[in-house]
């Protein structure tokens, strides 16, 4: 009877990863070559560029936030970054400079971010400003400096760094699996283990008590949505490198499919509560099923209309699953 | 006399939540047009009789019958049904709609097309603000009012439903004299109209000068009604605090040493004005006044989370100025909070979080946290201060309050205060925890520590204080050493600014 | 003494109407800036392009005056736009029935409004009944709505319409259709949420849903109301959509929902709820459109006006917070 009990506690407390369990049975099932390493590679690496965004924007709606604008972040990111790596770029500038270590362009990208991010945290936490729409607003603005940037071109012809990032270990692992996984640990410890951290969890879970136990509210949200920026060019960093060369259009619409991540793995949009762990189950559910339901042939349409259904139906779980501990 | 007809008459309640029983067969009778008043300490049960009536919660058992009627109602909008409406006694209006549409919210006058007729609408406005002696425009935003003027249209509402009963909690809290006066003459043109009212107040004054009655409660339970014309202000304030408080409270004889904490003419631009006082180390100071007497907003202050206007604070000789929470927990000043849900629990965290949050930067071994250290702090915390939970990892929220509570203190003392201040430190904590808590304040001193603790439970503050300041209105009415000639009446007195 | 209050009149005058002063601003620059800018052509050009996502606002203004929001609004205008166009086609009665006539244009307007009120009654139930955030609900809404539109339309564009339905897109005398379309939207809304119970109560949940709870409003029944009213707002709009473009994409309106907000946003609407008018919603739609069709004339580069835009509501949010709190 209490083994019963604690069966469906466990199975309530990790269920996105019992679905998620459920749903790589069932492909399998359907369709064996699911688990062929090429796929499962395939699958893991699909997830890498919103997997990054969703990592910070689990710090954010954790903190109680929303990023409306980490689309646009990932292609600003990207296309400053790009901009630098152009094997073309230091001899526009004097003919005789050699090329620009590949060290310059990635670091370009991730500050870029950063401070877009900063920017983010800053116009949050001092003017006091409502985040959904701050960064409804900024998806415009920085969406058309990316434009403006590139003239509305795409950035190619990269250096060879790039292509490398792009490439594999042991022409099996992508690279930028590897940096995912590696960001995954970051955030984690982060989270859990940092005065950062702790800090997150306190401003979206009471922000008035945060005050209180000497939480330093604005600075923390502005580094909360700084390091949320720097994810989301690391995220550009690995779109950039995967197809050598970036749109300012791209990303479109990316922060949906980044927040739908963390959501549907239990973070929860008003605050306070979630994982790492969380997103990453969350992440991959949204990867797997892409996957899956392209192997079984369903058209694209269809895709998009179960991901939103996977999308409501989760949130619609957890909202009645909090609502039984309450 | 035991024919005489009740309009209200409420028997037997009880109202548990988990983990404490807020009434214990608790009843309430009220005649058709007479003015109610009702009185007693904070968590002495009042408002959740009052929100049994307004079926804002249901009573556990009990009954309530209404206008000759066995009531079971199940939301607001029922009771409103019945003919009882209440004026809160925390303010809930529409700031950006207008005074009209405030009081005719969810039923606005319509004509047949289902249009709102906006010209009645501001015609019978007027009227209720006439009623009220209010003079304003119907159109004014509530934003643009005071706070008094938005506490009469509260009470214009309240009227405008045509209930038999009205229920005014402190409605008074924030009316000058003048509009005090005014709100007297309505209550006295509603009583000669035949409709009743239930007037709670922690103004004595106001009581007797308008009440027929009164009912007392105490600790969840009913003490007894009066003619208020039969009983003396001395006769009601014994029946609220009615017992003897000595015993209850141990007391703990600690040597008082030299002065901590020393606040000199501290000042708020609207809350409270030139207040000085000193707190020794080892002392129980206990602050005491009635609510709005600006005893938490003091506190707020001296912790950083309000700007002050004037005067200085010196913590162990050095001045102290903070401009945020970390300023004054780094100068060693703990501060546990009145209210514990808006700014005390972080509630979806785990005791472990709740416990170490406010001492998070001394866990910090290079960039990262020392967990095993966090874990055996809590640890050793849990079962110094007796909080009952079955691991660490428990969210707080789902525990009682008493030992949420007990969680909060011992966050503030793993941040090694020299001042901990406490503001209604066992406020809907059950009699069991109550006990726990004062025993562990004087602990506390015993090692040295100083507590400023508010209160506003008379036992608590006369049982547990060294000193006690009392306060009205924002201004000091008393600093007493706490002996044999401090009585609880002396003390109501003071917090009333009737001395 | 006199002067004194004269100031403060002037002041809350100004605080009062604030938006339509910034657009009669903007309207001067841009008459000063470009020769002709005032004429019979340019005016009824910025009525035209304002029509459709103003409508929109219409619908989302209700909605965030209620307390929530609308991520869904593009989607579900694709999709009205996409059913409404597949009824209006020419031939849409003789795919089923040889015999029956070409269907007159109160079949894809019917269509349009009923299509629309259910989509936004779907968002409504998740909300009140589901208790889902309107953010999150609408969000998964979102990918739905434009994956069953893209279902429907199987990639195709949807055109060959009637004749009388591609002349919603035309004139009467020298106003636009559209225009015409939108004036009624106006005064519709405006009589709903001035003159109705719905109204009211919409601003009082809004305002403060305990508040409303305790005077008996039904609040869940009000919040499907609202949202299905958005609805059918949006379904007015997909119908002018269709009938200016004449060729139904499914992928079309795409954050159209952005600038609906962001027009509600500017002319006033209070992100947090309680606080809008329809005027100011109006005045705001304006100001969108006259930035970009001025500078559009302006020759100015199309990234700039994107920048300019964003800039513009994040400015109007600091600006209303500010307010606020004064």
């Amino acid at each position: 009877m209490e083994r019963n009990m604690d069966i469906k506690k466990l199975l309530s407390k990790h269920a996105t990863a019992v679905i998620l369990i459920a749903m790589c049975l069932l492909i399998t099932i359907l369709r064996p070559k699911f688990l062929a390493p090429n796929n499962l590679i395939s699958v893991l690496s699909s997830a890498c560029v919103y997997g990054c965004m969703a990592l910070g924007a689990t710090f954010i709606l954790i903190s109680g936030g929303i990023d409306l604008a980490a689309g646009s972040e990932v292609a600003f990111a990207g296309v400053a970054g790009a901009l630098f790596g152009q094997v073309a770029f230091s001899g526009k500038i004097l003919a005789s400079l050699p090329e620009l270590p590949f060290i310059v362009p990635v670091l370009i990208t991730l500050l870029a971010g950063a401070c877009i991010g900063v920017i983010n945290g800053l116009l949050i936490a001092y003017f006091n400003t409502p985040p959904f729409i701050i960064t409804l607003g900024m998806t415009t603005v920085v969406r058309g400096f990316t434009l403006l940037l590139t003239g509305g071109e795409p950035v190619s012809n990269l250096s060879s760094g790039y292509s490398v990032l792009g490439g594999k270990i042991l022409s099996f692992i992508p690279i930028s699996v590897i940096i995912f996984i590696a960001l995954i640990i970051l955030a984690h410890i982060l989270l859990k283990r940092t005065q950062f951290g702790y800090d997150t969890y306190a401003i979206g879970s009471n922000v008035e008590a945060a005050r209180v136990s000497g939480v330093k509210v604005p600075a923390t949200l502005v580094k909360i949505y700084g390091f949320a920026g720097l994810m989301y060019a690391f995220a550009g960093l690995i779109m950039t490198s995967r197809a050598v060369s970036i749109h300012p259009g791209a990303a479109v619409g990316y922060e949906l499919t980044a927040i739908a991540g963390c959501v549907i793995g239990g973070v929860s949009p008003s605050g306070g509560v979630g994982t790492i762990g969380n997103t990453v189950i969350g992440t991959l559910v949204i990867s797997v099923l892409r996957n899956g339901l392209t192997l079984l042939g369903v058209d694209s349409y269809w895709q998009q209309i179960a991901e939103g259904l996977v999308i409501v139906i989760a949130v619609a779980i957890d909202v009645r699953r909090s609502k039984g501990t309450k | 006399m035991s024919e005489e007809k009740y309009l209200l008459e409420m028997t037997g309640i009880t109202k548990e939540f988990p983990g404490v029983k807020a009434l214990r067969g608790v009843e309430l009778k009220v005649k058709a047009g007479e003015v109610h008043g009702l009185l007693g300490e904070n968590g002495a049960g009042k408002s959740t009789m009052m929100n049994c009536l307004m079926c804002i919660f249901p009573p556990t058992t009990g009954t309530i019958i209404f206008d000759g009627q066995e009531r079971v109602g199940h939301t607001p909008y029922d009771s409103l049904n019945f003919g009882i409406s209440m004026v809160q006694q925390e303010l809930s209006p529409v700031r950006d709609r207008s005074i009209m549409s405030n009081i005719w919210m969810g039923r606005e006058p319509h004509n047949k097309l289902g249009l709102i007729d906006w010209k009645k609408m501001q015609k019978d406005t007027e009227e209720v603000l006439k009623a009220v002696e209010l003079d304003e425009n119907p159109k004014t935003l509530m934003r643009d009012l005071t706070v008094a003027k938005m506490q009469m249209v509260e009470i214009a509402r309240a009227i405008s439903y045509n209930a038999k009963l009205i229920i005014m909690d402190e409605p008074s809290s924030a009316l000058t004299e003048k509009e005090t006066q005014q709100l007297f003459r309505v209550i006295r043109k509603l009583k000669a109209e035949g409709r009743s009212v239930i007037y709670i107040s922690h103004k004595l004054d106001e009581i007797k000068a308008i009440t027929d009655r009164v009912s007392v409660y105490r600790d969840g339970t009913y003490v007894s009604s009066a003619n208020t014309a039969d009983i003396t202000q001395d006769q009601i304030i014994e029946m609220m605090v009615g017992r003897a408080v000595s015993d209850i409270f141990p007391k703990v004889q600690v040597p008082i040493g030299e002065t901590v904490l020393k606040v000199e003419n501290l000042s708020h631009e609207k809350f409270f004005h030139n207040v000085s006082f000193e707190v020794h180390k080892g002392e129980i100071f206990g602050l005491m006044g009635l609510v709005g007497a600006g005893r938490t907003e003091l506190m707020e202050t001296i912790f950083g989370l309000r700007e002050r206007a004037g005067g200085s604070v010196t913590l162990n000789g050095k001045d102290l100025h903070p401009k945020s929470g970390r300023d004054a927990i780094d100068a060693g000043i703990a501060f546990i909070t009145e209210d514990r849900r808006g700014n005390g629990i972080f509630p979806v965290q785990d005791i472990q979080y709740n416990t170490v949050i406010a001492n998070i930067q001394s866990y910090k071994k290079g960039p990262l946290l020392d967990l095993k250290q966090m874990e055996k702090d809590t640890d050793e915390y849990i079962e110094k201060i007796q909080v009952k939970t079955p691991n660490q990892q428990q969210q707080i929220k789902n525990l009682s309050g008493g030992n949420q509570q007990k969680v909060l203190i011992g966050r503030w003392l793993l941040t090694d205060p020299d001042v901990i201040i406490m503001d209604e430190p066992t406020r809907g904590i059950d009699v069991g925890s109550k006990a726990e808590i004062h025993k562990l304040i004087g602990t506390l001193v015993a090692e040295g520590k100083c507590v400023i603790m508010i209160s506003s439970e008379l036992p608590e503050v006369m049982g547990m204080s060294d000193r006690i300041m009392v306060m009205h209105e924002g201004t000091v009415t008393g600093i007493l050493e706490n002996n044999d000639q401090v009585t609880a009446e002396g003390l109501m007195a003071l917090a009333s600014g009737i001395e | 003494m006199q002067e004194n209050t004269k100031g403060v009149n002037i002041k809350s005058l100004f605080s009062k109407y604030g938006i339509l002063f910034m657009l009669l601003v903007l309207i001067l620059i841009m008459t000063i800036l470009i020769p002709g800018f005032i004429s019979i052509s340019n005016i009824t050009g910025i009525l035209t392009q304002s029509s459709i996502y103003g409508i929109m606002a219409l619908g989302v203004t209700f909605i965030i005056i209620s307390g929530g929001i609308d991520l869904s609004a593009g989607s579900m205008v694709a999709l009205v736009a996409t059913v409404s166009a597949i009824v209006g086609q020419a031939d849409s009665a003789r795919k089923i029935l040889s015999s029956v006539p070409e269907l007159g244009l109160w079949a894809p307007l019917l269509t349009a409004i009923i299509v629309g009120a259910l989509a936004g009654g779907i968002n409504g139930f998740l909300i009140a009944k589901l208790n889902l955030l309107p953010f999150i609900a609408t969000l998964g809404t979102y990918t739905i709505a434009r994956g069953i539109a893209l279902v429907i339309a199987q990639g195709q564009a949807i055109s060959g319409l009637t004749a009388s339905f591609a002349a919603v897109g035309g004139n009467i005398g020298i106003v636009p259709i559209p225009v015409l379309i939108f004036v009624i939207c106006i005064i519709i809304c405006s009589v709903l949420l001035n003159r109705t119970k719905f109204g009211c109560n919409t601003y009082s949940i809004g305002g403060n849903a305990s508040a409303a709870r305790i005077t008996g409003i039904n609040i869940q029944r009000n919040i499907i109301m609202i949202y299905a009213f958005a609805g059918i707002m949006y379904g007015i709009a997909a119908f002018v959509f269709a009938g200016r473009v004449q060729s139904v994409n499914a992928g079309a309106a795409k954050n159209y929902e952005m600038t609906a907000i962001s027009a509600s946003i500017i002319g006033g609407t209070s992100p947090s709820g309680g606080k809008g008018t329809i005027w100011g919603v109006v005045v705001g739609t304006m100001i969108i459109t006259v930035i970009r069709y001025g500078l559009t004339l302006l020759g100015v580069d199309a990234y700039w006006q994107q920048i300019a835009e964003g800039a513009i509501i994040v400015i109007a949010v600091i600006l209303a917070v500010r307010k606020k709190k004064a």
